[in-house]
């Protein structure tokens, strides 16, 4: 009995934690990581736990998803275009610092779901890093933004539904642990993109229907918060 | 000048007497630095006009900056994308040595934007907040957390 607490990993993490913190409760099994000064308590964490067990959709605050503009990307080129449409909608006002922030995250967002959200049925990646590859008819890729005064929700669907939870947790622990290894030497993985993703981000929640559908969304703050380790990690799988 | 693909381009110039390596647009998975690589001695980037890097184009940058281990690297004038680069992956610096840093303040009072070129040696007493040169309130604050912003100093 002691033996299978034991190997029992929490799902929920909650309290104060840094990024490299989160990481390694990630790594630990922890699909759901909540950052704030309110533990227990944080409105997030009580969402997350009633949404935990269902099966069907549930929205946290920052999620904008009925609100968001969407647009279809075709192929590889087509999300220099969707990048490009939605930075200059942001605005002449909006500082280059933070363009520079959500052009990174929508980028690595919209490549993730290209190259490996979309493979083969055996799981192999279908299109190398370096093809510039257009989707088939049964394959799509939807992206939806929306621009809020206080900052920037992205949204990001693919008919893949292939990113796997140990797949993330294994790429945060590589990616926090600075070492050398951090960058692995073979081709493009997954990893790396997510992991400046929830780097820059606030908000990162992932939706996954295996071999149906992924939805990665995150929020991105505008402007410097009074508390930058306020955060939340979210991933779901549904059946 | 060497064009490597239509958003990317490594511009060689001569500086005082220095060879320096401009890196202008968009650094990702079809980016190439060989041209650096034929130069012999120092190596100068300047990445005041890197406009975006990727995940595949930090991994081409970190596994080329390995090539060029052996020798002396400079880093000067990087923008903030840059910067945030170098302090998410500290492989992506490498050996070199960071010479120059843009700042960037934004300002709360008309939201004016600016980048302030900041040398090594002020690394550890950047201002926190300077003068608008726009509005002239004296509360352009640094864009960014100060204590993260120069993390890559203390991870060499």
């Amino acid at each position: 009995m002691l033996g299978a607490l034991k190997k029992k990993r929490p799902l929920t993490a909650y309290g104060l934690f840094s990024k490299p913190e989160a990481a390694e409760k990630i790594f630990g099994g922890a699909r759901h990581v909540h950052s704030s000064n309110l533990g227990a308590h944080d409105p997030l964490v009580q969402l997350t736990e009633s949404g935990n067990g269902l099966g069907g959709e549930f929205r946290f605050p920052w999620e904008l998803a009925a609100e968001a503009r969407y647009v279809d990307v075709q192929s590889a080129e087509d999300r220099h275009r969707v990048l490009k449409d939605f930075l200059h909608g942001l605005g002449s006002e909006v500082h280059r610092t933070f363009k520079d922030v959500v052009g990174t995250v929508l980028e690595e967002l919209i490549s993730n779901a290209i190259y490996h959200g979309l493979r083969l049925e055996n799981g192999e990646r279908k299109f190398a890093r370096l093809q510039k590859p257009r989707l088939q008819p049964s394959e799509y890729i939807k992206v939806g933004t929306v621009a809020a005064p206080d900052g920037v929700y992205l949204r990001v669907e693919d008919s893949g539904g292939r990113l796997g939870f140990d797949e993330i947790r294994e790429a945060f622990h590589r990616c926090y642990q600075q070492g050398v290894d951090q960058i692995q030497q073979k081709e493009c993985g997954a990893g790396l993109g997510l992991y400046m993703s929830f780097e820059q981000a606030r908000h990162l929640r992932i939706d996954v229907w295996p071999g149906k559908k992924t939805v990665v969304s995150c929020w991105i703050n505008r402007k410097r918060v009074p508390n930058e380790d306020n955060f939340s990690f979210n991933y779901f799988e549904r059946t | 000048m060497n064009i490597t693909n239509d958003r990317f381009k490594i511009v060689r110039a001569e500086h005082e007497g220095r060879i320096v390596f401009y890196l202008q647009g968009d650094i990702d998975e079809d980016a190439v630095f060989d041209q650096i690589a034929q130069e012999s001695g120092e190596v100068i980037i300047n990445w005041k006009g890197v406009t975006s890097i990727n995940s595949c184009g930090v991994r081409n940058w970190v596994n080329f900056i390995k090539t060029v281990a052996d020798r002396t690297i400079y880093y000067i004038e990087c923008p903030p994308l840059v910067v945030k680069q170098m302090n998410m992956i500290p492989s992506f610096l490498g050996t070199a040595t960071v010479y120059s840093v843009y700042v960037p303040y934004v300002c709360d009072n008309c939201d004016a934007e600016k980048l302030v070129l900041v040398t090594a040696e002020k690394f550890g007493s950047v201002e926190e907040t300077i003068q608008c040169d726009q509005c002239q309130s004296p509360e352009m604050e640094l864009d960014g957390h100060p204590k993260h912003y120069f993390t890559f100093g203390r991870a060499k």
